[in-house]
């Protein structure tokens, strides 16, 4: 927990871009929801062709790597870096996990001869997951940065403010995972 | 790690947020066996626990929920206001 | 200080805004755009009932465009004085927005050819149609290396009183981004990607007219701390 009260997590520029970003993917959403309300059967037929289980199973990695974060944060407040490091760590490999399992369900779905110009559907459906896995992918570079920093003898209280940068961002990501997930794998 | 940090609240939160994943899980699973009068009901849930656990993500994980008062309601504001959004054009759809 | 010039520069950049929105969007009434599923007729009528006006129109949006010139070196002036001696990353500005101006300048001109004949046909106005749209709206890459640049240095300023304040560099980043959906039109003719979508058209125009007002205010503030006796 912060020490104080009405504490900014991290930069307070840091929020400039998660709120734009939350804003964006906002819109996304809506836009989805909205071509979807035009054609429901031809949605509701594709979404049927997708694998519930993998996102499903995206949703608790980065659940996980979420908390192991948290714990990091916690960690690193109480000055112990090593211990932030591997819990940074255990995080990072959540992440790459999400990433082999995107891998793995993009590559059936190509081979299966379902492209971005399939129907509209899937082109929300590479798109979007698309853009989401460019923020676990940038986000995996900030775990990498925050391992180093954490690791690093001279770590003090002044880093402080890039771990709760990251570790926000980090958030950032699995908070639109939340939303894409019943979005575009459940609803009916 | 010490046990201090495993009763955090936010691993309370995250204990939740995997059963409500779970949850949605297997509800949505379940939906194409559902009569078709319980779809919209099945999806307006869905995404009310998925925007539930958002908030919680913001205010626990984020931790929001220490932060300055203009910072909480804009986070808010966008959960409420973009759920609301969704279900609107998701209720209001044009019948196909 | 040059304090004069460095304020002309930066009200270039509102000139701009203004007779690129007289030209652009009052006359040739180019917004909302023409939807790329269009057929040629529908395209070549566009140009033929609205000629005179497109004509002039678009003289204007092109002579907007050559006012970003000034618009960029004020930009640039401000980065190196975060960069000092070596200032690579306020060259990549300058060499990216000078590449910028084309992409302003150039689609104006293949509509204004379009323009030029009306009567020719309907198959080679919408060549020079698409061609204009294309170029305008798809052509990300230097306004995304002039942004991500300029969030670079800000962040890069490790000096006491920083020139920008640091969430200025995320904001230019976060444009930068948005403006990326604009290099999908080249799949669609219809839908939100599409030329005239709201995520590849109308978002990254409204966010890049967004970025002139917010780079304008905090550019005027930089300028007037400068005049300042030290």
């Amino acid at each position: 927990m912060p020490k104080t009260k009405n504490h900014v997590p991290g930069e307070v520029g840091i929020w400039v871009f998660i709120l734009g970003d939350m804003l964006v993917f906002g819109l996304f959403f809506l836009v989805f929801v909205y071509y979807r309300g035009l054609d429901v059967e031809l949605y509701r037929q594709s979404q049927a062709t997708l694998n519930q289980h993998y996102g499903a199973f995206n949703t608790l990695l980065l659940l996980a790597s979420s908390w192991f974060v948290v714990m990091a944060v916690e960690n690193a407040r109480a000055a112990s870096g090593k211990q932030a490091a591997k819990l940074f760590s255990l995080a990072l490999l959540c992440g790459a996990g999400f990433g082999a399992v995107k891998f793995i369900e993009y590559s059936e779905k190509l081979a299966a001869g379902i492209t971005i110009t399939s129907n509209d559907f899937f082109m929300y459906y590479y798109i979007f997951t698309g853009l989401h896995l460019l923020h676990v992918v940038i986000g995996m570079g900030v775990l990498t940065f925050l391992i180093i920093k954490a690791r690093s003898p001279q770590f003090q209280a002044s880093d402080m403010v890039l771990v709760e940068s990251g570790a926000s961002f980090w958030h950032l990501v699995d908070l639109l995972w939340i939303v894409l997930f019943p979005l575009l794998y459940l609803m009916k | 790690m010490n046990t201090q940090l495993i009763k955090h609240p936010a691993t309370l939160v995250w204990a939740l947020l995997m059963i409500a994943t779970a949850l949605s899980w297997w509800l949505g699973a379940d939906g194409g066996e559902l009569k078709s009068a319980s779809i919209p009901m099945l999806t307006v849930t869905l995404m009310v626990i998925a925007f539930i656990k958002v908030r919680f993500v913001i205010h626990y994980f984020m931790e929001i929920r220490h932060a300055p008062l203009a910072l909480r309601l804009v986070c808010d504001a966008w959960v409420v206001g973009i759920c609301a959004a969704i279900l609107g054009l998701y209720w209001f759809a044009p019948a196909s | 200080m040059n304090t004069k010039s460095q304020l002309l520069c930066a009200w270039c950049g509102i000139v701009f805004l203004v007779l690129f929105t007289i030209g652009w969007v009052l006359l040739a009434r180019f917004l909302p755009p023409p939807s790329p599923a269009l057929s040629a007729n529908e395209v070549a009528a566009i140009y033929q009932q609205n000629t005179g006006a497109i004509r002039f129109g678009l003289m204007l949006a092109m002579i907007a465009g050559g006012l970003t010139a000034p618009w960029v070196a004020v930009i640039a002036n401000q980065m190196k004085r975060i960069e000092g001696d070596s200032p690579v990353l306020t060259y990549t500005m300058l060499v990216a927005g000078a590449a910028g101006i084309l992409v302003l300048v150039l689609p104006a001109m293949t509509w204004t050819v379009a323009a030029f004949r009306p009567d020719r046909n309907p198959e080679l106005i919408m060549l020079l149609n698409d061609f204009g749209w294309i170029f305008f709206v798809m052509t990300f890459s230097p306004f995304f290396v002039q942004n991500i640049v300029i969030g670079l240095a800000i962040f890069a300023d490790k000096a006491d009183a920083p020139v920008f304040p640091r969430w200025l560099g995320y904001f230019n980043i976060w444009v930068a981004i948005l403006l990326v959906p604009g290099g999908l039109i080249t799949f669609f003719k219809t839908g939100p990607f599409a030329w005239d979508g709201i995520l590849a058209f109308w978002l990254p125009l409204v966010i890049f007219f967004a970025w002139f007002l917010v780079m304008f205010q905090m550019l005027l503030k930089n300028i007037k701390q400068q005049a300042l006796p030290a």
